[in-house]
């Protein structure tokens, strides 16, 4: 490429490096263009100011492969716009996995299930460890699998590499009738926003045998509502499973306020209560439960002639799910997620058991549709006072964190933010209670934690999200699939790092529209020269990461400042 | 020369025997109308596709081919011999070396010492490659399609080169009793090339490309024998490698300088096991300058001029000996078509260095310059992308505010707390390590990435206090 390093190829907006990393230069004028090509079967992984990451591999391909991407295509657009030509391995690779699927299917038989393919891959296949047990007969040419393992064998072959095109169609659930709202209960107008009609088309597209994946929206960017709209569009009886009794119940109120169904339709199966209804919404945890070997709730549930099972936040799906879920194959399955990375690396498994990925929306490009407010991310930096500086130098090394998190002088800085924000919706986030009972009581507003009862949160959440209170506190629960609408400022006084997806639901919360449009404040108020910036360097390099410009304020400033 | 020039410089009793063999209707006294007659027929195409193609099959035609598509100027009466007598005896050759001259394929001229030498007219022997390339393309199957999957090497190979000498440079290495370096520090010194190679592993029989052959895998044998061969490394008895006071002035050539000086030795070191590369190569530069060609094809029509070699069959030596190594050298692209069949084509530097046209790109700038200004990238975890064609430029500053990774499409070397602060005890600041950055990255350093440098300066200035 040197020879011919002409400013043309200079130009061209992609790196494709050996490993399956692209980065894609945004300000290219051709940047649009091929990040929607891209899309189509890579990941995105990062979004930092001048170059994205992407990255494609085995998963991302077969993904691409199940919405009919051909390996050309994909390699047209890699070479078409590489700055260098792409590394021979790399190529390979796409040609490779792209190929595999469609080389296994699995088709109706008579008392079996049939997985077709090429002659030397089955024979292979037949002698991967843990297959035999899965396998009725002896044919040949092709290989009987048992009825009851369609969904262990698959997940079995996707974790060896093998991606299994299911033609065996799912069961047609009882039907049920159900339509949107044109005007909600509430009283505000309804109407699916244009990306949300075309996820929902995306799923429900194809026939019976077709049909089951994930949908991959921001935070924000009402995945609820998508999900209320694909019942809607399929007319059948459907479980959602979620993460929490809270989220349950968003659900709910979700689905009445949206569409016709009645309120006797909607069944909530929680350790409260345990209604079965056309469309009922129960939690992972109520499904795993287990006495015995027994899964009392999950055998309940099943066979109660869904056509639809909706797993909200499929990223934090836990293991035992999976397995049940093998035992629900016949069933259309929809996954709702903001990101399919999975920090247990289960990804293969979200792929075989709930399906591909169907859609996808980058949050940037939802941000800059103007369906995500924009966000502003400040780090204030708090000095300590001699005394607690002492206390510090003198701590034992675990509890340094604790004591760089509750520095008191970071009051007065949360005391002029607030200043600054009288009017704004404002969260302050932390992790030590004892921090956040402090200032609840110092600032006389709500606070709620872990150890709030259930009705008393609901309660404050209600009254928060109707403008009665315009500032709460929260402890780590409201990291959780929970839904405050309109805050606009968030404030986090402590708390750990944590992981990529907790920061992401972090600034979910913040990353709904405001009403007149304007911008949302993320701070992180942290004692300067402790363990307590060093947390703050990974959020920063996350935040960084997820495109968001960072801007450093000096607790001076703001205590000084006249808002 | 030119066929005039050529029929110009031969006495009248060659062009009679030529007219003769023709049966040329002209004067046999007149060397004028002689020149004019065998003028007037070879300028003729047709003439001469006749001429060759009337010849019966065999031998004979196949040194006219080996001749036409020799690119030297001028041939020995060894080298004619050794062309045409590969199979016969000295006697078939002194026959055939007058038929030779009585079909007007050569001409024996004296050059200016004095000596003789036998020539071929620049025009003849034009359009024979044509024509000889049609006939080899009728041989070879033409993919009809673009290859999905395809890979140029282009100057990759010197480029590791140059890594190699750099790491020779910078390391002190031990070679063992036998001369080859340690296996960690060879697998190291692998890691660092553009084009992966796995170290040996265990080998019965591997000898015949070259000094080193035996002990390293195809791509680095050929480096480290070009280097050693040319003085640019030096295995000491003590059981050190050095870099050599030669290896600077190598490196100030341009890159396709370099390039060629690797594929000359590489056809010389090949030559011995394969004694037709010449051949070979010429007859794949033929078929493939235009089009993409299958790879099984191109096997039926090498396979008269490679022989199996002692532990390896033809085959082999095909692929892995001459498409690969081709490859590896810049010269010919591989590729997939999308059923999976294995293509080969060409690549301009290869059209260049082998047909001598001029490349499709040119880029001849003065070497100093040549390490042309690409920008690298840094991104907020503190990674630097580093173009390939910017690194040798700034190698310098790179190694001593960063580390190296790992070598890919781009370099990535990554700045730590570690290297920045290895960087101020030798002189930088945390202002000449932002600048450097912003320099080279057009300007788009993360935030992220500036204020930690600067705390990192902060603090460094607070410890020296």
């Amino acid at each position: 490429m040197t020879a011919m390093s002409s400013s043309e190829t200079l130009r061209k907006p992609l790196i494709v490096q050996s490993d399956g990393t692209i980065l894609l230069e945004v300000a290219h004028p051709r940047y649009q263009q091929v990040r929607d090509q891209l899309l189509h079967f890579a990941d995105l992984v990062k979004s930092p100011e001048h170059f994205h990451t992407y990255r494609i591999g085995a998963l991302s391909l077969w993904q691409a492969a199940s919405v009919g991407q051909s390996p050309e295509g994909v390699l047209s657009v890699l070479h078409e716009h590489s700055r260098y030509s792409l590394p021979l391995a790399l190529q390979q690779m796409v040609l490779a996995e792209m190929n595999k699927y469609g080389s296994l299917i699995l088709i109706p038989g008579d008392g079996c299930h049939i997985l077709q393919g090429d002659r030397d891959l089955l024979a292979a296949i037949r002698h991967l460890p843990g297959m035999a047990a899965h396998l009725s007969g002896k044919r040949r040419v092709e290989l009987q699998i048992k009825e009851s393992a369609r969904g262990s064998v698959k997940r079995l072959l996707a974790s060896y590499g093998y991606p299994v095109l299911d033609r065996i169609g799912h069961v047609q659930g009882e039907r049920l009738s159900i339509a949107l709202r044109k005007k909600t209960l509430t009283g505000n107008a309804f109407l699916l926003r244009s990306y949300q009609q075309e996820a929902i088309e995306s799923f429900s597209a194809g026939g019976i045998g077709e049909g089951s994946g994930v949908i991959v929206l921001p935070c924000g960017a009402g995945k609820t509502v998508v999900g209320i709209g694909v019942i809607a569009k399929l007319q059948t009886n459907t479980l959602v499973l979620t993460p929490n009794v809270l989220a349950a119940r968003q659900w709910i109120r979700e689905l009445l306020d949206k569409t016709n169904v009645s309120p006797d339709q909607v069944g909530e199966y929680t350790a409260e209560k345990k209604d079965v209804r056309p469309i009922t919404v129960t939690t992972y945890q109520m499904l795993t439960y287990r006495k015995g070997e027994e899964h009392p709730h999950f055998a309940q549930l099943n066979g109660c002639g869904w056509g639809l099972i909706i797993y909200d936040e499929v990223h934090l799906l836990p293991a035992p799910i999976f397995r049940l879920t093998a035992d629900v194959q016949s069933t259309r399955r929809l996954g709702l997620t903001a990101t399919l990375v999975r920090e247990d690396g289960a990804e293969h498994d979200v792929f075989a058991m709930i399906g591909p990925k169907r859609y996808e929306v980058p949050w940037k490009a939802m941000e800059a549709d103007g369906y995500l407010a924009q966000a502003r991310c400040y780090e204030v930096q708090v000095k300590m006072s001699g005394e607690w500086q002492a206390r510090y130098e003198l701590a034992a090394k675990r509890q340094k964190y604790r004591l760089a998190s509750l520095n008191p002088a970071k009051v007065e800085v949360i005391l002029s933010l607030l200043q600054k924000h009288r009017g704004d919706r404002v969260l302050i986030i932390g992790q030590y209670l004892e921090q956040l009972h402090d200032l609840a009581t110092r600032l006389g507003v709500p606070v709620v934690t872990g150890r709030t009862k259930l009705e008393a949160r609901e309660e404050q959440f209600r009254r928060f999200r109707e403008g009665q209170s315009s500032v709460l506190i929260v402890s780590k629960v409201a990291n959780v699939a929970l839904d405050l609408p309109d805050a606009n400022v968030a404030i986090q006084i402590s708390g750990t790092f944590g992981s990529r997806q907790e920061e992401a639901q972090r600034i979910g919360r913040i990353l709904r529209p405001n009403s007149d449009r304007s911008e949302s404040h993320f701070y992180t108020v942290v004692t300067r020269g402790t363990v307590d910036c060093e947390m703050a360097d990974r959020r920063q390099l996350f935040l960084t990461e997820q495109g968001y410009s960072y801007r450093l304020l000096d607790a001076e400033e703001i205590c000084l400042a006249k808002w | 020369m030119r066929l005039s020039e050529c029929l110009n410089s031969s006495s009248i009793d060659t062009l009679r025997k030529i007219a003769k063999r023709y049966s040329f209707d002209c004067s046999l006294s007149s060397k004028n109308s002689l020149m004019q007659e065998i003028m007037a027929h070879f300028n003729n195409r047709k003439f001469i596709e006749e001429a060759f193609s009337r010849q019966e099959a065999g031998e004979y035609r196949e040194a006219v081919s080996h001749l036409m598509l020799d690119r030297r100027k001028t041939f020995s009466r060894e080298d004619v011999l050794a062309m045409i007598c590969r199979t016969g005896s000295l006697q078939d050759g002194q026959e055939r070396m007058q038929r030779l001259l009585a079909d007007g394929w050569i001409y024996l001229l004296n050059s200016k010492g004095g000596r003789q030498f036998y020539y071929i007219p620049d025009d003849l022997r034009r359009t024979m490659c044509d024509y000889l390339a049609q006939i080899l393309k009728r041989r070879v199957k033409i993919a009809d399609q673009e290859p999905i999957v395809y890979r140029d090497e282009n100057f990759a190979l010197q480029r590791d080169l140059i890594a190699f000498l750099n790491f020779v440079g910078k390391h002190s290495i031990r070679i063992t009793k036998d001369g080859t370096i340690m296996k960690r520090t060879l697998q190291q010194l692998l890691s660092l090339f553009e084009i992966s190679e796995e170290p040996l592993g265990k080998v019965v029989w591997r000898f015949g490309y070259g000094r080193r052959f035996h002990d390293y895998p195809d791509r680095f044998a050929l480096i480290y024998d070009y280097c050693f061969a040319h003085r640019l490394i030096a295995e000491t008895a003590e059981g050190e490698l050095l870099l050599t006071a030669n290896a600077q002035e190598w490196a100030l050539q341009s890159e396709q300088a370099r390039s060629e000086d690797l594929f000359r030795y590489w056809r010389i070191l090949y030559r011995r096991p394969i004694p037709q590369l010449k051949l070979c190569i010429a007859t794949i530069a033929q078929t493939t300058k235009a089009d993409w060609v299958h790879l099984a094809s191109m096997n039926e029509l090498l396979a008269p001029y490679v022989r199996d070699y002692y532990y390896e069959r033809a085959a082999a030596i095909m692929e892995k000996r001459i498409y690969q190594m081709l490859v590896h050298l810049g010269l010919l692209a591989y590729g997939q078509l999308a059923c999976g069949t294995e293509v080969i084509r060409l690549t301009a530097f290869g059209r260049g260095a082998l047909l001598e046209e001029a490349m499709v790109v040119e880029q001849e700038q003065e070497p100093g310059e040549q390490a042309s200004k690409v920008p690298i990238i840094v991104q907020p975890n503190f990674d630097l992308l580093v173009p390939v064609e910017s690194y040798e430029r700034i190698a310098w500053e790179l190694d001593e505010v960063a580390d190296l990774i790992r070598i890919d499409v781009m370099r990535v070397h990554r700045i730590t707390q570690k290297s920045v602060q290895r960087a101020f005890e030798i002189g930088w600041t945390d202002r000449t390590v932002l600048d450097f950055l912003r320099e080279e990255s057009d300007s788009m350093v993360p935030g992220n990435v500036e204020r930690m440098i600067e705390q990192w300066g902060r603090a460094a200035q607070i410890g020296e206090m």
